[in-house]
């Protein structure tokens, strides 16, 4: 036979062999999927963002009010943690026996304290296969031996157990304001123990501080001579302020946003050393 | 017989008509094959479209800021404050209705959105309450109060005769 002969024949056998190869390689590829339910591994990617965003919510929910309740005692108490200064009645009397004068310190150690005590809870529910139809009876068998038996609260547990462990890493100052930094959140993929979606959640709150170190300052510069004279420029720089004479004592009360700020200064004694900025860490 | 095998020239009169025939019959198995038995479908279900929603409408919702007693604050500020004995629920309902209409609904239906703030003690209700209508695109959060408790948070679209299509559209 000639060679241009055996031209088609061959082709013939080839078409036969390639459209065979292609079906193999697709069957072959459908026996191997491991997604059984089409979009699952979707899903639970998307409620793993979603769980995240929640606790974004929550935690930075729970950091306003701690941040709250942390400044009203900073401030009623000059910038110390509560029974640090000895008192005048609901006035701290501002001198060196209260320590050092470390808002910033008092600050983290309140902050830290208050946001320890809220505790996480989890909406998150695990995805019910028997729920999307009746063929999917039989795909239970998808679900790693190792869950079956964790119950169906289990990544919800793993959720709220990582979140309430999670602390507060780094307080920073940056232009004013103060960058919280807590520590790295993991929550498992459901259907997939070995994955995990990480968050490390960062908020950033107005630094309230600031003023009561500029208050400090302010005595310090202010309040060396005599009690009118500190008197009269303590009310000469803040507009909402009342100031009580007690003996050898003021009791002054500055009026700042949601707060008040405490303090019974005596200009004979020393006020406490500052620690005005924070150390390099 | 030499002229039969010239280039250009209908010939192998047998071959030709066994290879093509033999082509037809290639042609016609795969294409049952491949599109017959479907074997590039997964016979695999796909799952609803209702397991793709997330909850960034209520989180938006409450971190909207509203204004109460001539201060703006967010609606989870609201719900705390209520909550402290320090507001009552006629100030949180304007503010918050204003928000739920604003909301996405299905055209041409009796739809309307419902929030519920679910609490041991005392549990609030934003939006018309109607028993008869189906629940649609329901998402839930814990919000945490001053008091270190937490409250359930639930919203979720109330509607009479939707069907999940025209939810679609607007989820």
């Amino acid at each position: 036979m000639n060679k241009k002969g055996v031209f088609l024949p061959i082709f013939v056998f080839s078409v036969f062999i390639i459209l065979g190869l292609l079906y193999s390689t697709i069957a072959y590829e459908k026996l191997k999927r491991e997604d059984m339910v089409i979009g699952l591994k979707a899903s639970n990617l998307i409620k793993a963002y979603d769980e995240g965003d929640k606790i974004n919510f929550f935690l930075e929910q729970s950091l306003k009010q701690s941040e709250r309740k942390a400044l009203s005692e900073l401030y009623s108490n000059s910038g110390y943690k509560k029974g640090s200064c000895k008192d005048l009645g609901s006035f701290p009397i501002l001198d060196s026996s209260c320590g050092e004068f470390n808002p910033e310190k008092n600050f983290e150690d309140l902050i830290k304290k208050e946001i320890n005590e809220y505790k996480y809870k989890s909406t998150f529910e695990e995805t019910n296969i028997i729920k999307l139809g009746n063929l999917l009876l039989t795909k239970i068998s998808i679900l790693p031996e190792i869950e079956k038996g964790l119950g169906s609260d289990f990544y919800k547990a793993i959720s709220e157990n990582n979140v309430n462990k999670a602390d507060i890493e780094n307080i920073e100052e940056k232009d004013n304001n103060l960058i919280i930094q807590f520590t790295e959140i993991e929550l498992k993929i459901e259907g997939s123990l070995q994955s995990a979606y990480t968050i490390k959640p960062e908020f950033k709150l107005s630094n309230n501080l600031l003023f009561l170190n500029n208050f400090y300052k302010t005595i310090a510069e202010n309040c060396r001579i005599s009690q009118e004279e500190c008197e009269n420029n303590l009310k000469r720089i803040y507009s909402d302020i009342s100031i009580e004479k007690q003996n050898k004592f003021l009791k002054i009360a500055i009026n700042k946003d949601r707060y008040i700020l405490k303090a019974a200064v005596d200009i004979s004694s020393n006020l406490p050393n500052p620690k005005l900025f924070r150390e390099n860490k | 017989m030499h002229n039969l095998y010239k280039k250009g020239v209908w010939g192998y009169p047998l071959e030709l008509a066994a290879s093509l025939v033999l082509l037809a019959i290639i042609l016609i198995f795969y294409s049952i094959l491949f599109f017959g038995f479907d074997v590039a479908k997964s016979e695999a279900p796909v799952i609803s479209s209702e397991n793709y929603q997330d909850s960034l409408t209520l989180v938006n919702l409450l971190k909207t800021q509203v204004k109460i007693d001539n201060n703006l604050i967010s609606v989870a500020d609201a719900v705390d404050i209520f909550y402290t004995g320090n507001s009552d629920k006629s100030k949180l309902e304007q503010p918050i209705t204003e928000i739920l209409n604003k909301l996405p609904k299905p055209k041409n239906r009796n739809s309307h959105y419902m929030l519920k703030i679910i609490n041991e003690d005392i549990s609030l209700e934003f939006g018309e309450s109607k028993l008869i209508e189906s629940k649609f695109l329901e998402q839930k959060i814990y919000l945490p109060l001053s008091s270190k408790k937490n409250v359930l948070v639930k919203l979720y679209l109330s509607c009479s005769g939707c069907n999940k299509k025209e939810i679609e559209v607007i989820s």
